[in-house]
């Protein structure tokens, strides 16, 4: 039985610039990925206006249900299985990558979003801002 | 929001100042010179990175008199770590109601 005050699992997955989420669902690859980049069909799910001209530079905009604005402008397009853009607001911009694959029995989304680091910022940041972060509440709670 | 959270990536970036801040944060308050110290690097370019994690919001430096002393402050690394779990957050809720929607 689960216990309900027992917290999610930390997502390990994740580095420290960029978040991953999956979900499998039912339906095969080619209308997962058609529900995702069909305007009229990701308006039904996404909860606010949004709108992508699903080609590499093609603009874009989508609406969070709090009212949050992105401006998009789509990277890569690979038809059926992979779509990579950017977008951002007046004060924070990330990179989007969303892969299709197929499952036995339905498909699977994987969504990355990753944090725009400035100009050459970082390789060396990808090890552990969480462990540092650990450490230095350690040592100052003492 | 932004502007900040870039400093701290980029105050972190460099593993030298890593090293200084997991000091700073152990023996605080503390002085460069006494980083220096046991450092293999000059007290004036420890000066330098305590002034990178200072203008990020990592360290806090106090004045008294010829003396400045720094102290490590950690809720700027735990609003770095925020931004990650808000967009957990969004792709968690935009994922379900995609989910929602294609089991209707």
């Amino acid at each position: 039985m689960d216990d309900p005050e027992l917290p999610d699992r930390p997502d390990t997955r994740a580095d420290d610039r960029s978040v991953t989420r999956q979900i499998d669902v039912e339906v095969d690859p080619d209308e997962l990925w058609r529900t995702i980049v069909d305007d009229e069909e990701r308006a039904a799910w996404w909860g606010g206006d949004t709108e992508l001209d699903l080609r590499p530079g093609g603009d874009g905009h989508a609406t969070d249900p709090d009212g949050t604005i992105r401006r998009i402008r789509v990277d890569e397009v690979e038809p059926g299985r992979r779509l990579a853009y950017r977008w951002w607001t007046d004060d924070d911009a990330s990179a989007v990558e969303l892969v299709v694959l197929p499952r036995p029995d339905g498909s699977r989304l994987t969504v990355t979003e990753t944090r725009a680091a400035h100009g050459a910022l970082a390789p060396t940041l990808e090890r552990g801002l969480l462990e540092l972060e650990l450490l230095v509440l350690c040592r100052v709670a003492v | 929001v932004s502007d900040a959270l870039d400093e701290i990536f980029a105050a972190l970036a460099d593993p030298t100042r890593r090293r200084i801040l997991a000091r700073v944060a152990d023996e605080g308050p503390v002085t460069a010179t006494g980083l220096a110290a046991d450092l293999p690097i000059s007290r004036q370019a420890v000066s330098k990175h305590l002034a990178v994690l200072d203008a990020a919001g990592l360290v806090d430096a106090t004045r008294t008199g010829r003396e400045v002393r720094y102290q490590a402050t950690p809720e700027h690394l735990t609003e770095a770590r925020a931004w990650l779990a808000d967009v957990g957050t969004q792709w968690d809720r935009r994922l379900a109601a995609l989910r929602a929607h294609l089991d209707r």
